[in-house]
C-alpha cells in the first residue's frame, strides 16, 4: 500500500470531444502506473476503464465511491503534475534542417517533428491526436543588404506533393478544454477537470510561444519556431506542401519558397 | 542598553530597505536615457475594432482592446517626436509611418489555487508602412503578465489587472523592437 500510494497516476481523457458530442456519459480512463512496482504487477498494476455516471466510478463488480477517489487522488497525486517541464526545441540553423530551400538571399530550412516522444518532450501532447504536425521552420537572411518581411499569414499548405494554395496553417493551439466542462458534473471530475485545465493551459501557452510569427528580417537576421500543419488524427498522412511567402520590406513582390515532406 | 541598540539599528534598517530602490531607480533612469526616441513623423491607428478587441481562450474571456488603448497611447508618444492617433489608416496621411496594430493569439496558465500566480502571454502584430502605404516593418511582440487566478470574488478584478502587466509589458518591448529596428530609423532619412 505505502507502494501504491508513491506511485504516480496518469488521467487520460480519450476521445473526450466525441464522447461530448454523443452520449452524456464519459469514459474515464485511469492509469496507475507503479513505477517502484513494474517488478510486481501482482501488487500494483490497475487499468481502469469504465463508465462514470453519477459520481461513482464502476470498476467491474465493485464500487469505488467518489470519496475514497477523492482521497486517493489528494494522498497519492503529489507526484502527478502532468506536463511541468516542458523542454525548448533545440535551436537548428538551416543547414540541420531536413528540408532546405533558398531564393534572393533568403535561406529557409523546415523540420518536422513527428516522432511521439519528442512531441512529448517539447509539446507535452500527442499533437498526432490532436491532428497537427508541429514543424520547425528557421529562415535566414543571407542577403547583402535587403529586409525581409515575413508574414505568417500568407503561408499556405496544401495536401498532396506540387499542391497549390490551400488552407492556411493552423495557426492556433489545440482547442480540447470542453472536456473540462463536462468532467465537472461530478466532484472527482471537477478535480480532475481542474488539473486537466490547469495542464492543457500549460501546453496551450507552451504551443503559443514556441510558434513562429511574423517578423522583419534584417540582413544577418534570422527567425525560427513552429508552424502547426493539419493532419489526420489517424492513419498515415498524405504528402504536405508548404509554401512560405516572404516580401522585402517596401516591396510588394513576394517571394515565394516551397516544400515538400 | 538595548534602547540605544535599537536606536543605532533603526537607521541601518531604513538604509537597507531604501537605498536599493534608489540604485534600481537610477538604473531604470540610466536605461531610458540610453533609448533613443525615434525622429518620425508617425501615426497609430487605434480604431475602435482594434479597441474593442475580446479575445476568447478556454472559456475565459480577455477584454484586451480597451485596455491596450488606454496603455498604448502614451508609451508611443514618449518614443517618437511627433505621434498622433488616427481610427484607419486613411485618416494618417501625411505621416512618415503608420503604425497598425494587431492582435494575434492569446494564452493563459491555469492554477488549481486563488492564491496561485497564472500567466498571461498576449501576442501582437506591428505593421508599419511608409508614407506610399508600402509595409516596411512587420514584427509580433510577445508580452507576458502574472498575477493571482483569483477566487469568486476577485476573479474580475484580476483578470484586469493581469491583462494590464501583459500589455504594459508588451509595449515596453515593442517600444525596445521599434528603436532597434534598422528599417525604421531608415525611414527617418525620408520626407
Amino acid at each position: 500500500m505505502p507502494q501504491f500510494l508513491a506511485a504516480s497516476i496518469n488521467v487520460v481523457v480519450e476521445r473526450a470531444e466525441q464522447l461530448l458530442q454523443g452520449s452524456a456519459e464519459m469514459r474515464i480512463k485511469l492509469r496507475f502506473d507503479c513505477n517502484s512496482c513494474r517488478s510486481r504487477p501482482d501488487v500494483v498494476r490497475l487499468g481502469l476503464c469504465r463508465r462514470v455516471a453519477g459520481g461513482v466510478l464502476m470498476v467491474g463488480s465493485k464500487l469505488v465511491s467518489v470519496a475514497s477517489l477523492f482521497t486517493l487522488l489528494l494522498v497519492a497525486c503529489p507526484s502527478y503534475a502532468g506536463p511541468t517541464k516542458l523542454l525548448d526545441y533545440p535551436p537548428r540553423k538551416v543547414s540541420d534542417c531536413a528540408i532546405k530551400a533558398e531564393k534572393s538571399g533568403l535561406v529557409v530550412g523546415i523540420q518536422p517533428v513527428e516522432e511521439l516522444s519528442d512531441q512529448k518532450s517539447y509539446f507535452g501532447s500527442d499533437l498526432k491526436q490532436k491532428g497537427l504536425i508541429p514543424v520547425y521552420v528557421v529562415i535566414e537572411d543571407r542577403s547583402e543588404g535587403d529586409s525581409f518581411l515575413f508574414d505568417k499569414s500568407a503561408v499556405r499548405v496544401g495536401v498532396g506533393a506540387g499542391a497549390g494554395t490551400g488552407n492556411n496553417v493552423s495557426s492556433k493551439s489545440v482547442e480540447t478544454l470542453q472536456v473540462v466542462s463536462a468532467l465537472a458534473i461530478s466532484p472527482v471530475g471537477m478535480i480532475i477537470g481542474a488539473k486537466l485545465a490547469k495542464d492543457e493551459a500549460q501546453v496551450q501557452t507552451n504551443l503559443v510561444k514556441k510558434e513562429l510569427q511574423s517578423k522583419t528580417l534584417s540582413p544577418g537576421g534570422s527567425a525560427s519556431g513552429f508552424l502547426y500543419v493539419s493532419r489526420p488524427k489517424v492513419g498515415t498522412r498524405d504528402p504536405i506542401h508548404l509554401k512560405i511567402f516572404v516580401t522585402r520590406s517596401g516591396d510588394d513582390e513576394p517571394i515565394s519558397l516551397e516544400f515538400d515532406f | 542598553m538595548s534602547k540605544g541598540h535599537l536606536s543605532f539599528l533603526a537607521p541601518v534598517l531604513l538604509l537597507t530597505a531604501v537605498l536599493p530602490g534608489v540604485f534600481a531607480t537610477a538604473r531604470a533612469q540610466e536605461t531610458s536615457a540610453v533609448n533613443k526616441e525615434l525622429d518620425l513623423k508617425a501615426a497609430v491607428v487605434l480604431d475602435k475594432d482594434f479597441c474593442l478587441t475580446k479575445m476568447k481562450k478556454n472559456h475565459e474571456t480577455f477584454e484586451v482592446g480597451k485596455a491596450a488603448c488606454e496603455i498604448f497611447k502614451p508609451e508611443l508618444e514618449r518614443e517618437f517626436s511627433t505621434l498622433t492617433t488616427v481610427g484607419s489608416v486613411a485618416e494618417a496621411a501625411g505621416a512618415q509611418a503608420v503604425f497598425v496594430p494587431r492582435f494575434v493569439d492569446l494564452s493563459a496558465t491555469k492554477t488549481l489555487g486563488a492564491f496561485s500566480t497564472r500567466e498571461l502571454t498576449v501576442l501582437l502584430e506591428w505593421t508599419v508602412k511608409d508614407s506610399s502605404g508600402r509595409t516596411v516593418w512587420i514584427q509580433t511582440v510577445e508580452g507576458t503578465g502574472k498575477n493571482h487566478m483569483g477566487n469568486g470574488f476577485t476573479y474580475q478584478n484580476d483578470l484586469r489587472q493581469i491583462i494590464r502587466y501583459a500589455l504594459g509589458d508588451l509595449i515596453h518591448k515593442s517600444v525596445a523592437e521599434m528603436n532597434a529596428s534598422r528599417e525604421l530609423h531608415k525611414l527617418e532619412q525620408k520626407p
